[in-house]
């Protein structure tokens, strides 16, 4: 069971800001890209890096996450030496205490990460939209000799005061950790990726438990105390596409931007597939009366109607007359005949009636209010 | 629900569909975009229940085995179910002499010792969508020998040649002979047999003792055999199309296209069963001209495309047109090139500007991995 190093996915948040969306479905099983769900980002970004065990702490409405999560086959995590685990907060003989912040999570599992006797611990979010090699980052991790390196996106001095920045040198060691400064020195944003030599990741979150003025936060606590106490952090520049997409506004915007910039994040590279759950639908039928315009569509979708600067997920159906501009339509909605939808994100097995209109110019709008029966 | 041992029969040396055949198996021939042949037999045997199944191979194996692997995507229980495929130990190179006796008589042990008391055997090419719990409940009722299933079709003049046919009286096939297209009506079979398996193990037996040439149709079929043989009909009403010469893939195809036919073969409650390899969805630019097409993901459509099938990771390229033409995973329709009434196989590339025309009569084929 021993590992050289072992992931922890922080997967238990709400994703408040994607309002109906996340009703009955943590943020990281939200779907996305017309097949995916967000996690299946980090998941296959860990199957492709060779990391061979994998823990997903889950906590709020996790019943959809828990189940997806553990078919570890689904990124072909499985086999004798792999595997995907599910880590929701348990009863413990010191009591019950659901998980109380980042840093606790992974405090809460220590017995887990201890069973595989790893070298290096990589803590991933569970919400982030991007591909990276990490075990690139481990190289430039062992390389410096650091004791942690955190992933970094060079990000405008707007957007900087959102994230943790890093104060750096030339070498990209870290001087400075300042979690969502009002006045941004730099603009190299913390990516929430981070790769620590277990011993030292292990000591600081005993130390950090006990302490009541503690946010047990990695940003706003763990990293702090990591640079006060001296220790090797460095910051692993990261270039490519990343999207948190945390807003109805910016998940619409990812989506938009897949369509828009030509496949930003290769999803048809076949040496870095994103993998994710395969379920058995019907082809995808086009029919004689579709227009189908810079748009990205999944199998199990029919459609007649026409189809404008969006993504439609597996088995949506659009029918003659309807009109589908600027949109995303998550599996199993049906869109009737004459309906017309504009700059909307339609949750998944919805109907949208006969002529009816919805969305608007000048925003994104989501629609939740009215189930396939 | 009965614990019945599938076995999916190889095509006969009648089967042949021009072009495609030449490299792969005909279960393993791409069909409708994202699937095989072979994925809506296995899938109508899983469908049923069937949770063992056996696949006889005659030859070009590794396109086949790549696609059917163990049969974990065709749901089928990973610890207590399982997928065998069964191919020669013997050498036989005259093709007469290789046939489904022969092979099973070779294998007879592997059905001796399943656990299931009935069998229900059925080959890849006969596309349809069948429940064969019906079938062998029919069969316990009747008492019969054998069941032989068989729609009745009233387009025989020009489907289904080289088909078999039966005469049927008193729902007792009596006449088992080759269909040649002479009548409209007939009954053709779809060569499934429901028969228990000691009844399967003495036919193959006594089959190879009379001649090493029979088969378990033209054992059935011959005179002698079918007075002492209760063959009893299954009337089968579904969809139903056999894809054995390139005319018959390319119409079959073709027709699919319209998604009211196709829901006589594609509903939720009946899943087709496919090996899939996380390609991302289709996706079509703002040049796209789309009608009246199937297409499989990873495709990326730049050009226009109508009455057509497109498999997985088609390119079709800016200006290129293409009409009525089937389009097998991985090639590519370059810039401005024309294709119309053809079959594009595997990997094959159609160069700028150039031209592949055929007619309904005359389909044209790409070959596999060519470039024109």
């Amino acid at each position: 069971m021993k590992t050289e190093m072992l992931a922890m996915i922080l997967a238990g948040g709400r994703g408040t800001r994607l309002m109906e969306l996340t009703e009955k479905a943590a943020k990281p099983a939200v779907h996305f890209g017309g097949k995916y769900r967000i996690i299946d980002f980090p998941l296959s970004n860990c199957a492709n890096s060779k990391i061979k065990y994998v823990g997903v702490l889950t906590q709020y409405e996790s019943i959809v996450l828990n189940s997806y999560v553990s078919q570890s086959s689904f990124w072909g995590l499985d086999g004798r030496d792999k595997g995907t685990f599910v880590l929701n907060p348990r009863e413990k003989v010191t009591g019950f205490s659901l998980y109380m912040g980042t840093a606790d999570a992974i405090y809460q599992n220590i017995d887990f990460m201890d069973q595989y006797e790893p070298k290096y611990v990589l803590i991933l979010s569970g919400d982030h939209i991007y591909k990276m090699d990490y075990d690139h980052m481990l190289d430039f991790h062992k390389q410096n000799n650091a004791d942690l390196t955190i992933a970094g996106l060079t990000v405008t001095l707007e957007e900087a005061s959102r994230f943790g920045i890093m104060n750096t040198n030339k070498d990209y060691s870290i001087y400075e950790f300042e979690e969502k400064p009002p006045v941004p020195k730099n603009n190299l944003a913390s990516m929430g990726i981070y790769i620590f030599n277990y011993d030292v990741l292990k000591k600081a979150l005993i130390e950090d438990a006990p302490r009541k003025d503690s946010a047990h936060d990695f940003g706003k606590n763990i990293i702090p105390n990591l640079l006060n106490e001296g220790k090797r952090l460095f910051a692993y520049p990261f270039a490519g596409y990343w999207k948190d997409v945390g807003t109805i506004d910016s998940l619409w915007q990812a989506h938009m931007d897949l369509l828009a910039q030509g496949d930003p994040l290769k999803l048809d590279d076949d040496n870095w597939k994103i993998y994710t759950e395969d379920i058995p639908t019907t082809p995808q039928f086009i029919g004689p009366n579709a227009c189908l315009k810079g748009s990205s569509i999944n199998q199990g979708c029919i459609i007649d109607g026409t189809v404008t600067n969006s993504v439609l997920f597996r088995d949506v159906v659009i029918e003659k007359g309807a009109e589908i501009i600027n949109s995303v339509i998550m599996p199993e909605s049906i869109v009737k005949k004459g309906a017309k939808v504009k700059n909307c994100i339609v949750k998944e097995k919805q109907l949208i009636l006969e002529n009816e209109v919805i969305g608007s110019d000048d925003k994104v709008e989501l629609f939740t209010s009215r189930e396939v029966k | 629900m009965r614990d019945i041992l599938g076995i999916v029969n190889f095509e006969n040396e009648k089967v042949r569909v021009e072009g495609l055949s030449n490299f792969r198996s005909i279960p393993a021939i791409s069909f409708l975009g994202r699937y095989r042949v072979v994925d809506f037999v296995l899938s109508n045997m899983a469908n049923s229940g069937i949770d063992h199944m056996k696949v006889l191979i005659r030859d070009k194996p590794r396109s086949l085995i790549e696609h059917i692997g163990i049969g974990s995507h065709y749901n089928i229980n990973s610890k207590s179910g399982s997928l065998q495929i069964l191919y020669s130990n013997r050498n036989i190179t005259n093709k007469l002499y290789f046939t489904d006796v022969n092979l099973l008589n070779q294998h007879s042990s592997y059905i001796k010792n399943s656990n299931q008391d009935y069998v229900v055997i059925a080959p890849s090419y006969m596309i349809c969508k069948i429940n064969y719990q019906d079938v062998v409940e029919q069969h316990i009722k009747t008492g019969a020998d054998v069941t032989a299933v068989y729609k009745q079709i009233d387009d025989g003049h020009k489907r289904f040649i080289g088909c078999e046919e039966f005469d049927i009286i008193n729902n007792r096939v009596t006449v088992i002979k080759d269909s040649h297209g002479s009548t409209s009506v007939k009954n053709i079979s779809l060569e499934t047999y429901v028969m228990h398996k000691d009844f399967l193990l003495d036919l193959i037996d006594e089959a190879s003792h009379q001649s090493a040439a029979y088969s378990i149709a033209s054992f059935l079929a011959n005179n002698d055999n079918i007075k002492y043989i209760n063959i009893q009909g299954y009337k089968y009403e579904g969809y139903l199309a056999c894809i054995n010469s390139l005319e018959e893939y390319y119409q079959t195809n073709i027709d699919l296209i319209n998604y009211e036919k196709a829901k006589e073969i594609f509903s939720h409650d009946w899943p087709v069963y496919t090996k899939t390899n996380d390609s991302p969805p289709a996706h079509y630019t703002q040049r796209a001209e789309v009608k009246n097409c199937m297409v499989a993901n990873g495709c990326v459509v730049q050009g226009k495309i109508e009455n057509c099938i497109l498999g997985r990771a088609v390119k079709i390229k800016k200006g290129a047109v293409v009409k009525n033409s089937v389009i097998l995973p991985n090639a590519i329709i370059g810039e401005d090139a024309v294709v119309e009434n053809a079959v594009i196989d595997k990997g094959a590339k159609i160069i700028v500007n150039k031209e592949i025309i055929g007619s309904k009569e005359q389909i044209a084929y790409v070959r596999r991995g060519d470039t024109i």
